[in-house]
């Protein structure tokens, strides 16, 4: 599919302090795309580069191929949706949402149908006259989508939208703005720091670090083939453990050999080997290839999280099974289970 | 309350040398007195007609006249001010705004007669070759009012402006606005509360001012401070100079209350 965004050798520097490093993005059309990362990785500044709030330092933004680097906000077919909604105080609900309509010099009964439409999009219907000032976090949040997708914009630029709400209406809103995603058929540029709502709402997650992108992918390809320890650490839980890979699609880690299914890597490489708490299968002791001891356990609802301790080291499993403190438990792993990533060495 | 009593010196210090002179002021107003002995006290309303006189009520309107020209001036030269200050990331802007509010800690009276000095025929500047000579000119006065009351009309405007998000200004170019779009839809109707503190802060002391127009004016202009001077001063009629005054006071209290309603909690206050 056609690009729509793209940003080509982007740097950004403020006072000294590099932000982006070198970085390259291509965003499709229709695309519901999230920038996911820790708070100072860059995410924001990345989408405000696209908004046209700030310049890039270094590097090209285009738009349907055409350079948009040089062009103000204003002179972009993009809309925001502000973290803290930034809906103007000194309006009401109704004259918020005509506020880009108005400048275009649409005609008012044009106006009116279309704010309509807007505030039943976002189930807002007689809203119209209340002073923003009264509503609540997730009716302001509903009024700043409103008034940015009511220009009707090409991209919808979202940045922490859902942060300030509770999390039951986050929930909410997540499969509101995915469907009204699918409906609108508009490109989302999505910026957040929950890895959950990442994973639950986007096409494409981009993980961000210092700057730079660790990953692009599907929201599977993310969390099952995490490319480093940064992403497997940041999205989910992983246990990381220092394996070889012996060759043939067979790994040995913890003094075992497990069979797995990557096999780029050369006989003998050093490799990280990351298995999800939840994909350890409890086994009998004999069987077991893996002999360790919990000690300490949580209840997280739908499951147990036991830490237990092999070889002096603390890993994570989460299980139905409800053991005691002080088990000795024997674990296997499926081999399609077990992802394996480069070598990193500790910094 | 815990400290309620502590209110109470307040309280008496405000009855004592505020109400009651007050009240004294109104029933003055009201009636016929020798000096300000009351054993010949009587009810009059002469001092009402008399405010109609020519001399009076041109007074009233050059204070209107000359307060109101003063204030847009401000304004004109304040807005921008304010606005610079608050919006640039000028690196000394803590310095600019302890400049422009120094000299409102010097006393009044003495940057007075600075520029009345400075607007004589004979002045420290001649030594520079000029020679002004505007004393008696009502451009004289307004310069005077313009640069002591400037500093009133700057901090209301940009406590305001410093106070907008902005994410409005953002947003507001987000939506398609140009800056100068966005300065009349969004950052002009948020400073309103400001601009409005501003305009009556320069007004009231511009349009009562007595000592500046008597001295920047050569005497020859009289504003209803000058009046009511005189009243007390030269004409020992208390009844006439109070009746001036409680229209004044009243005329405070009218721009006080306008404050308060577009900003109730004095934040453009100083």
């Amino acid at each position: 599919m056609k690009n729509l965004i793209e940003l080509r050798n982007v740097s950004k520097t403020f006072d000294d302090d590099l932000v982006i490093n070198d970085l390259d993005l291509a965003i499709r059309k229709n695309e519901f795309i999230t920038l996911l990362g820790p708070s100072g990785c860059g995410k924001t500044t990345i989408l405000r580069i696209i908004g046209g709030f700030e310049s890039p330092s270094q590097g090209q933004v285009f738009f349907n191929d055409r350079e948009i680097s040089h062009l103000k906000a204003n002179e972009r077919n993009i809309n925001t949706v502000f973290q803290n909604y930034a809906l103007f105080p000194h309006l009401n609900v109704y004259d918020n949402i005509a506020f880009g309509l108005r400048n275009r010099k649409c005609k008012e009964d044009e106006i009116f149908k279309r704010v309509e439409k807007a505030l039943k999009l976002v189930k807002l219907n007689n809203f119209n006259s209340r002073k923003v000032q009264t509503l609540s976090g997730g009716q302001k949040q509903r009024v700043a989508i409103a008034r940015a997708i009511i220009n009707e914009p090409e991209v919808l630029l979202l940045d922490e939208p859902l942060a300030a709400l509770d999390l039951k209406l986050r929930q909410e809103m997540q499969y509101e703005l995915k469907e009204m995603q699918r409906k609108l058929g508009i490109t989302f540029v999505f910026v957040t720091h929950d890895q959950e709502e990442a994973l639950s709402m986007s096409d494409t997650v981009v993980v961000m670090d210092e700057g730079v992108i660790q990953q692009i992918g599907s929201p599977e390809s993310i969390y099952n083939e995490p490319k480093n320890k940064f992403v497997a650490n940041f999205i989910g839980e992983s246990n990381i453990f220092e394996g070889k890979y012996l060759g043939d699609k067979f790994v040995e880690f913890l003094g075992s050999k497990f069979q797995c299914v990557d096999e780029h890597f050369v006989s003998n490489e050093k490799v990280n080997v990351v298995i999800r708490p939840e994909d350890f299968d409890i086994v009998p002791l004999e069987k077991a290839k893996i002999i360790g001891e919990i000690t300490d356990v949580v209840f997280r609802g739908v499951h147990y999280e036991f830490c237990f301790v092999v070889e002096g080291n603390e890993y994570i499993i989460h299980t139905l099974e409800n053991l005691k403190i002080g088990d000795r438990i024997g674990l296997d792993v499926d081999p399609y289970e077990i992802h394996l990533m480069k070598w990193e060495d500790e910094v | 309350m815990k400290y309620k009593s502590f209110v109470y010196p307040y309280l008496i210090w405000m009855v004592l040398l505020v109400i009651i002179p007050f009240l004294f002021m109104a029933l003055l107003s009201f009636s016929k007195s020798t000096g300000l002995s009351f054993d010949s006290l009587e009810f009059s309303l002469e001092n009402v007609k008399k405010i109609s006189e020519t001399v009076y009520y041109k007074a009233i309107l050059n204070s209107l006249l000359y307060g109101g020209i003063a204030t847009i001036i401000c304004l004109l030269i304040g807005y921008p001010v304010a606005y610079v200050l608050a919006f640039s990331k000028f690196k000394y802007k803590t310095l600019a705004l302890v400049l422009i509010i120094v000299p409102t800690w010097s006393n009044m009276l003495l940057r007075i007669i600075a520029w009345e000095k400075l607007f004589l025929p004979n002045s420290i500047l001649n030594s520079i070759g000029i020679s002004l000579d505007l004393i008696g000119t009502p451009l004289a006065v307004i310069i005077g009012m313009v640069s002591i009351y400037l500093p009133f009309m700057i901090f209301p405007i940009y406590t305001v402006l410093e106070k907008i998000d902005t994410s409005l200004i953002e947003a507001s170019s987000d939506l398609g606005l140009t800056p100068f779009k966005t300065f009349l839809k969004v950052t002009l109707p948020l400073s309103t509360s400001g601009i409005i503190s501003g305009i009556i802060m320069t007004f009231l002391p511009s349009a009562t001012a007595f000592a500046l127009p008597a001295r920047l004016s050569g005497g020859k202009l009289q504003l209803i401070g000058n009046i009511i001077e005189t009243q007390f001063k030269t004409s020992f009629n208390y009844n006439f100079g109070s009746l001036i005054s409680l229209v004044v006071v009243i005329v405070i209290l009218i721009m006080l209350s306008i404050i308060y309603r577009v900003d109730s909690k004095g934040e453009t206050l100083l």
